[in-house]
C-alpha cells in the first residue's frame, strides 16, 4: 500500500512525501472534505528530497482568511496523515467555503469551485436523479438508447450512488451511424425531437447537447448528452473516449442502480468504465485527469467541434447583467440605420448582445430582430419586450459559426415581406474567418437586391487596450472586408474611416447593398 | 583537385550524410505536418455536409410538394428550435 506523510501545511500549501508510488490525498477543513490531490502529479519537487510542494488551488485562495481545523487523509484507505488547527492570512472568524448563496462548495476535478454531491443532502440531489430519469425516457421514447456516463456511471457501478466529488450528471449514447456527418446529421435530428417534446436545448458541438429540465423547485437544470460511435473498430465517445472496444460492450444495454432508482447501462460496464477511466476505475480517484490523446481530441475537434468560438467568455460577461437593463444611449451605427432607412425597413441587428440598440430602433418605429449566439445576453430584453406588445421587437439564437443556423435564417429573412436592413457592429472583428464569412453569406441572403448591410469593425487600436481585449475583437483591414464583400455580390456605397481616438482606437463604418 | 577512390568516398558520405540525412528528415516532417493539415481540413467537411445536408433534407419535401405554407412552417420552426 503506497503511504504518504505531510510536512507542512501553511497559507502557500501543502508539503508533502510519498514513500513509493502516488498517493491521492483528501483535505478536508473543519470536517468537510473541499479538495483532493495528487502528491506526485500535482505537486512540483523541492530541492533536496523527496518532499513535493502543492499550492492551494486559485479557486480556494480568496477563502484562506481565517482559521480551520485541516485534515489531511490518503483517500483510499483513510489513513489521516495531518490533522491540524490552522490560522491563514488575519482573518479571526472560521473559514467559511460557501457559494455566493451561503451553500457549501468544494474543488472539482477541473480545479472549479462547484456544488459536490457530498454538500447536498438526499433531498437535494433527488430532482436531479428526477431529471436524469425523465431525459433518459425522453431520450428512449425517441429511440435513442442513452445511458448514464461518466462519473454518474462510476457512481453507479461502484458504489450505487452519486460520486460525492462530483457535482452534476452525465448522459451518453452511442449511436448506429458509422460516419461523422451521420453522426452530426442524428443529433440535429435528436435536438428537434426533443424541442418537440417542450425541452430546451444548448449545441456544444455536432455531437454533444445540453438538454434543459425544470425541477420540482422551479430551477433549472442542463444536463450534458454526449453522442458516441463506433468506427473502425473504436468506440469514441464525446468528449473523451476513443479506444478499441467491441459492440458488445454496449450493446444490448443492460442496466445499473444509481441511488436506489434503476436505469439503463452499457452491456459491460466493466469494459466501458476501463474505455472511460483506464482499468483503475475500481480505485476511488476524486482528483481524476483525463489525459486525451491528442489523436483523439484532433479527431473530436475537427468532426464536431468549433462552433462555440469565445462562448464561454461572453456567457461569464452576460451572466452577471442577464437581469440587468442595458444602456438606452444609442451606439452611432444604429444613428446611421436611422438616418439613412425609412422605418417600413426591417432592422435585423446580427450579434446584438444585451439589445440596447435594438430596442433604441423599436422605439423608433422600426420591426427589430436582435439575434446572437450567446441567448443570457437579451434574456432580460426578451422579457422586456414581451411587457410591450406594441413594439415590434425580437430576440433569437443565431451561430454564424453553424452554418445551418445562418441558412436558416438567411431564407426565413429573405422570405419576409418588405426590406431587410442588417446591423453588425463590432461582429465581423470578432468572430473567426467561416464567422465573418457566413456573416456575408447571411447579408446577401436576407438584403436581396433592396437590402443594406451596415457593418462596423476596428481597423486598428493598440496592443495593450483592455476594452479591445475584453471585447475579444481582432482589427481587420477594410480592403479584406471589401474584398469579401465583393466576392458575394456586394459593394460598398457609403465608408467612413474615423479615428485614431483618444485611446489610439481607429473604426470603419460601412454600408453594404447587393445588386442584382 | 583530390582524387575519387573509395577511401575519400566512404570519407565524404560519413561527412555529409548525417546532413543529407537530417535535410531529409526535415522535408519528411513538413510534409508529415502538410499532410496533418489535409486531414483535418477532409475532417472538417464533415460538419459543414452533415449541416448542410440536414437544412436541404427539412426543406426539400415541401419544396418539391411546391408547398409554400410547409415551407414557411418548416423555416419558422426550422430557425426556433435551432439551441
Amino acid at each position: 500500500m503506497a503511504t504518504a506523510s505531510v510536512e507542512r501545511v501553511d497559507g502557500d500549501g501543502i508539503v508533502a512525501r510519498t514513500a513509493g508510488e502516488d498517493v491521492v490525498v483528501d483535505v478536508l477543513f473543519d470536517g468537510r472534505r473541499i479538495w483532493s490531490f495528487w502528491v506526485l502529479r500535482d505537486g512540483e519537487a523541492l530541492p533536496g528530497g523527496g518532499d513535493r510542494f502543492i499550492p492551494w488551488p486559485k479557486r480556494l485562495g480568496k477563502f484562506l482568511d481565517g482559521s480551520a481545523r485541516v485534515e489531511l487523509r490518503a483517500h483510499v484507505d483513510d489513513t489521516v496523515l495531518h490533522d491540524q488547527e490552522h490560522r491563514f492570512g488575519t482573518g479571526e472568524g472560521r473559514i467559511s467555503i460557501v457559494d455566493a448563496h451561503g451553500r457549501p462548495v468544494g474543488i472539482d476535478n477541473d480545479g472549479r469551485l462547484q456544488r459536490t454531491f457530498e454538500t447536498r443532502s438526499e433531498a437535494q440531489t433527488a430532482p436531479l436523479l428526477d431529471s436524469v430519469e425523465r431525459i433518459l425516457d425522453a431520450l428512449h421514447g425517441i429511440g435513442v438508447a442513452a445511458f448514464p456516463a461518466y462519473g454518474t456511471l462510476l457512481g453507479a457501478v461502484r458504489e450505487g450512488r452519486l460520486l460525492g466529488h462530483d457535482s452534476d450528471a452525465d448522459l451518453a449514447y452511442v449511436s448506429r451511424k458509422t460516419v461523422p456527418v451521420d453522426v452530426i446529421r442524428e443529433s440535429y435530428a435528436i435536438e428537434r425531437r426533443l424541442a418537440d417534446l417542450g425541452y430546451r436545448i444548448e449545441r456544444y458541438s455536432g455531437a454533444g447537447i445540453k438538454v434543459f429540465v425544470t425541477e420540482s423547485d422551479g430551477s433549472v437544470r442542463g444536463l450534458d448528452v454526449f453522442g458516441g460511435f463506433y468506427a473502425h473498430g473504436h468506440l469514441m465517445v464525446m468528449g473523451e473516449i476513443r479506444v478499441p472496444l467491441p459492440e458488445s460492450a454496449v450493446f444490448p444495454l443492460g442496466t445499473t442502480t444509481l441511488e436506489g432508482r434503476t436505469l439503463p447501462a452499457p452491456a459491460d460496464t466493466d469494459a466501458f468504465l476501463t474505455a472511460t477511466y483506464g482499468p483503475g476505475w475500481r480505485t476511488p480517484d476524486p482528483a481524476f485527469v483525463y489525459e486525451t490523446p491528442r489523436t483523439t481530441y484532433l479527431r473530436f475537434n475537427d468532426w464536431f467541434r468549433g462552433t462555440r468560438v469565445n462562448r464561454k467568455d461572453w456567457d461569464r460577461r452576460y451572466l452577471g447583467h442577464r437581469r440587468a437593463n442595458p444602456r438606452r444611449k444609442p451606439p452611432t451605427l444604429a444613428r446611421w440605420v436611422q438616418e439613412r432607412e425609412p422605418t417600413d425597413v426591417r432592422i435585423a441587428d446580427i450579434g446584438c448582445g444585451r439589445g440596447g440598440a435594438a430596442r433604441w430602433l423599436a422605439r423608433r418605429g422600426y420591426d427589430v430582430l436582435g439575434v446572437d449566439y450567446a441567448p443570457t445576453a437579451y434574456e432580460f430584453m426578451t422579457e422586456w419586450a414581451a411587457q410591450r406588445p406594441d413594439l415590434r421587437l425580437r430576440f433569437a439564437m443565431l451561430n454564424l459559426l453553424e452554418l445551418r443556423h445562418v441558412l436558416g435564417w438567411g431564407a426565413r429573412l429573405a422570405h419576409e415581406p418588405g426590406t431587410h436592413a442588417l446591423m453588425a457592429r463590432h461582429v465581423a472583428d470578432a468572430v473567426p474567418a467561416a464567422g465573418r464569412r457566413n456573416l456575408w453569406r447571411l447579408a446577401e441572403m436576407a438584403c436581396g437586391p433592396d437590402g443594406r448591410l451596415y457593418l462596423e469593425f476596428l481597423t486598428a487600436a493598440a496592443d495593450d487596450d483592455r476594452w479591445v481585449h475584453r471585447h475579444l475583437l481582432h482589427p481587420l483591414d477594410p480592403e479584406l472586408v471589401v474584398h469579401e464583400l465583393g466576392e458575394r455580390g456586394g459593394s460598398v456605397v457609403e465608408r467612413t474611416d474615423s479615428g485614431p481616438d483618444a485611446r489610439g482606437r481607429t473604426t470603419c463604418r460601412m454600408v453594404v447593398a447587393w445588386h442584382s | 583537385m583530390a582524387q575519387l577512390n573509395r577511401h575519400n568516398v566512404r570519407e565524404g558520405l560519413q561527412r555529409f550524410g548525417p546532413v543529407k540525412l537530417r535535410i531529409e528528415v526535415a522535408k519528411l516532417a513538413k510534409r508529415v505536418a502538410e499532410l496533418e493539415d489535409e486531414v483535418q481540413e477532409c475532417r472538417r467537411d464533415q460538419h459543414r455536409l452533415a449541416e448542410l445536408t440536414d437544412i436541404v433534407q427539412e426543406l426539400l419535401v415541401p419544396l418539391s410538394r411546391r408547398d409554400q405554407a410547409a415551407v414557411d412552417e418548416v423555416l419558422a420552426k426550422y430557425t426556433e428550435q435551432l439551441g
